[in-house]
């Protein structure tokens, strides 16, 4: 045990170097949310614009793009500064989006008489941002923040898992390497004991920084103009993480794909193509005669791709499937029929603010080594949290009314489930869903390969193995290419399977 | 003694520790009799409604139906509750069908019963749509047709009428008199909540009448008007006044 002390102190020296980076990423993110969402909530067109492709943005696995995003940074960037660039950069792309909506919706739904209020005086820009818009979103962008910071917690780790052991892309300091190296070396005592401390930092941060700021946030907005609100509890949406914001783009979607349809699909069509020109560019600019063998071997990278996809897709909804096998039971427990709704909130809150990807070294040797296994566990583990804690959170809607019908008409047993149980999870189950898919996706570059000294992984065929593999042997090209392949494959199935679920399910709400 | 019997009847919520919400509430509702529940707001009528349907407890005191106490809901006794309690996501038929969950009846025999019941409430044509697409009086009768469907002997109604707007709170009272005068159906008798004087003295025989703080049995007065009665007769508007001034007095 004389060990442990001064591995406490390294620990906590790791993850202050973690924290650093998701506050340097959440600062970003508050000044580009005020700027984009005040921006979008003033100007009709950039709302127009900008609004449905953030909402497409918000469900797409981004953390996929981690490869390339330490690509891309590493290049123009070498070294150190490159490569936390690129983590910071992730951290950004995982909080921006509900923050973004959050003061989009304060913005637009201040009254009209303030608006006016600044004309009659004149306010400058600077005056109205400032006495005004500013004032007006922190509120609810306090509120996304918090939800932000835990889906960023995610994406720290697993980009911080991802590049250790690897020597030109490895973040060094961090809490998510700590880990994994402690765990590769079998030091399981110190393992826990960061486990232990990320949890405390977890906790600290919500009460020393995020209760603090939302309170304060809070004593100022009211004066502005007084709303409804609910007071943050310690693991308050801990991670209640994407379905606040994914149920909201939903409906929002309902309206922008009768709409909108058009304007999305050549938004979605503007990115392929800026992809598709940077890929060009980059590979003119390496060597001329490249060009053509490139495109003699872009079927192959297709072919091999497509193939990867489909079996990440057994997997990912292999898990899938248990997850609902599992999550559905344990919902409906604790919203129907447990009378400790509380305690086991609190239990599957602390539970969850454990990344799973940071499990990695407790997986490995819980699944003897074998990969395909190891990657179901980590799969399984991404998700399951998103669908219980999304229909938890959907259930305080529910009428309170429905237990006193219960017992007046004697719903018990198989009526039970088929009148009451599953169709009232049935909106919570699909946004839940949702994000829970798109936090597996998220995970697959650690989930099917992982390599480091001592903890190697390795799936046959896969997505994120391709993603990984693309990386480490410089193949952009064939990166790119599967990432656009699950990015389509992403879109239409929330398109044209997941959309119309919700709309399905939700219609019959008033 | 009545159908149902309330006797002595005190409620705190907090298992008993809290402060006292009904101060020995004694009453009953005979066979055939219809009777309303009319006190200040919050004063703890509804939470008599749930003790007398067994779905909370008194802290002292009992309620029994034809002699045997209560102390869970049972099939005889039925419930409308205000704000309709309709699942959003099942059909109409499927709301009625709710009440005859506890039968051993298969699905296509609920299904046929319920929409005939629909059918008697003047809902045909909405038994495969959605409580959404209805208005507010509709919604009311599915929540009717569901309470009535399992051929209750007693009604229970925490103010049924309250959500909806005048007229069609007016229709509805109409209907729900036509409904219980008919001899095909079971109920035998009905305890109503209600906020509104007229209504009561419109549709009850018996009128109980709760004072504030700890709720009390102020006052209970028979109402000996007929069968239809006219709100703008003299005897009416007497009764209506000297309900308001027990009420208020
Ligand atoms: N679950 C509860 N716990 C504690 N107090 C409660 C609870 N439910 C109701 N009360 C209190 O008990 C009192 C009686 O409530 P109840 O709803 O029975 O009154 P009511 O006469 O039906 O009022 P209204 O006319 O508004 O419908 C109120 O003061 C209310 O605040
Ligand atoms: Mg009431």
């Amino acid at each position: 045990m004389v060990g442990i002390y001064p591995e406490f102190i390294l620990l906590v020296v790791d993850t202050v170097y973690s924290w650093a980076r998701m506050f340097v990423a959440l600062f970003i993110s508050m000044i580009l949310a005020l700027g984009i969402g005040i921006w979008t909530a003033r100007s009709a067109v950039a709302g127009k614009i900008i609004i449905p492709v953030v909402d497409v943005l918000q469900t797409l696995p981004i953390l996929a793009f981690f490869p390339f995003a330490i690509y891309i940074f590493v290049f123009y960037l070498p070294g150190y500064i490159g490569i936390n660039s690129a983590v910071v950069f992730l951290i950004v792309t995982s909080m921006l989006w509900n923050m973004i909506f959050g003061v989009n919706e304060a913005v637009r739904t201040i009254p009209n008489e303030v608006i006016e209020m600044s004309r009659v005086y004149g306010m400058s820009l600077y005056k109205r941002l400032r006495m005004i818009f500013i004032p007006a979103s922190l509120s609810k962008l306090s509120e996304q923040m918090s939800l932000s910071w835990a889906i960023g917690l995610f994406y720290l780790v697993t980009s911080e898992i991802f590049s250790t052991g690897n020597a030109k892309y490895e973040v060094r300091h961090g809490i998510g390497v700590a880990l994994t190296q402690l765990g590769a070396s079998r030091n399981f005592p110190a393992y826990l004991l960061g486990i232990g401390v990320f949890v405390l930092f977890v906790v600290v941060t919500r009460l020393l920084f995020f209760n603090k700021f939302d309170e304060y946030v809070n004593k100022y907005s009211t004066n502005v103009y007084p709303r409804h609100r609910h007071k943050l509890g310690l693991f308050d949406s801990l991670h209640m993480i994407n379905f606040p914001k994914v149920e909201a783009g939903m409906s929002r979607l309902k309206g922008y794909m009768h709409s909108h349809r058009k304007l999305i699909f050549l938004a979605l069509g503007i990115l392929i193509l800026a992809l598709s020109i940077f890929l060009l560019l980059r590979l003119t600019i390496n060597s001329q005669n490249m060009v053509s063998k490139v495109f003699y071997t872009i079927p192959g990278y297709e072919a091999e791709s497509l193939f990867s996809l489909l079996l990440s897709f057994v997997r990912i909804w292999g898990a899938f499937l248990l997850i609902l096998a599992i999550s559905i039971p344990i919902s409906v427990y604790v919203v129907f029929i447990s009378k400790k709704k509380n305690t086991f909130l609190l239990l599957f809150q602390i539970a969850a603010s454990i990344p799973a990807t940071i499990l990695l070294p407790i997986l490995f040797i819980a699944s003897g080594g074998n990969a395909e296994a190891l990657a179901f566990m980590i799969f399984f583990l991404s998700g399951i949290w998103y669908v219980i804690f999304s229909i938890l959170s959907r259930s305080k809607y529910l009428q309170s009314s429905i237990e006193d019908l219960q017992k007046i008409f004697q719903i018990r047993g198989i009526n039970a489930w088929r009148y009451i149980y599953l169709k009232a999870i049935g909106p919570g189950l699909i946004t839940g869903s949702i994000t829970a898919i798109a936090a597996e996706w998220n995970a697959s570059i650690i989930a099917e390969y992982f390599s480091s000294n001592g903890l190697s992984t390795s799936v046959k065929v896969g997505i994120g193995r391709l993603l990984d593999l693309s990386l480490s042997s410089g193949n952009i090209v064939l990166m790119l290419i599967a990432l656009i392949n699950m990015v389509i494959m992403i879109i239409l199935l929330n398109t044209f399977l997941w959309k119309r679920l919700y709309s399905k399910v939700t219609a019959v709400y008033s | 003694m009545g159908i149902i019997d309330v006797k002595e009847v005190s409620f705190s919520f907090a298992n008993g520790e809290g402060p006292k919400i009904l101060d020995s509430v004694s009453f009953d509702a005979d066979e055939y009799e219809f009777v309303s529940l009319v006190g200040p707001s919050g004063c703890g009528k509804s939470t008599l409604l749930r003790i007398i349907a067994g779905l909370i407890h008194p802290t002292s005191g009992s309620v029994s139906y034809m002699g045997s106490t209560i102390s869970q809901p049972i099939r005889d006794i039925s419930f409308v509750f205000q704000d309709f309690a309709l699942l959003p996501w099942l059909t109409n038929v499927d709301n009625v069908s709710v009440g005859l969950s506890h039968t051993k009846m298969n699905e296509k025999e609920k299904e046929k019963v319920s929409i005939e019941m629909l059918k008697k409430l003047d809902l045909g044509g909405f038994e495969y749509a959605y409580p959404n697409v209805l208005s507010g009086g509709m919604k009311q009768r599915v929540g009717l047709a569901r309470a009535l469907i399992s051929n209750p002997k007693v009604l229970l109604m925490d103010e049924p009428f309250s959500s909806l707007d005048e007229l069609t709170a007016r229709a509805l009272r109409s209907e729900v008199i036509r409904i219980l005068k008919d001899k095909a159906q079971s109920v035998s008798s009905v305890i109503m909540v209600s906020h509104n004087v007229e209504e009561a003295v419109e549709l009850s025989d018996k009128i109980v009448i709760f004072s504030n703080k700890p709720t009390h049995v102020k006052a209970i007065k028979q109402i000996s008007l007929g069968d239809n009665r006219n709100r703008h007769s003299k005897e009416f508007m007497k009764i209506v006044d000297e309900t308001y001034s027990l009420l208020v007095g």
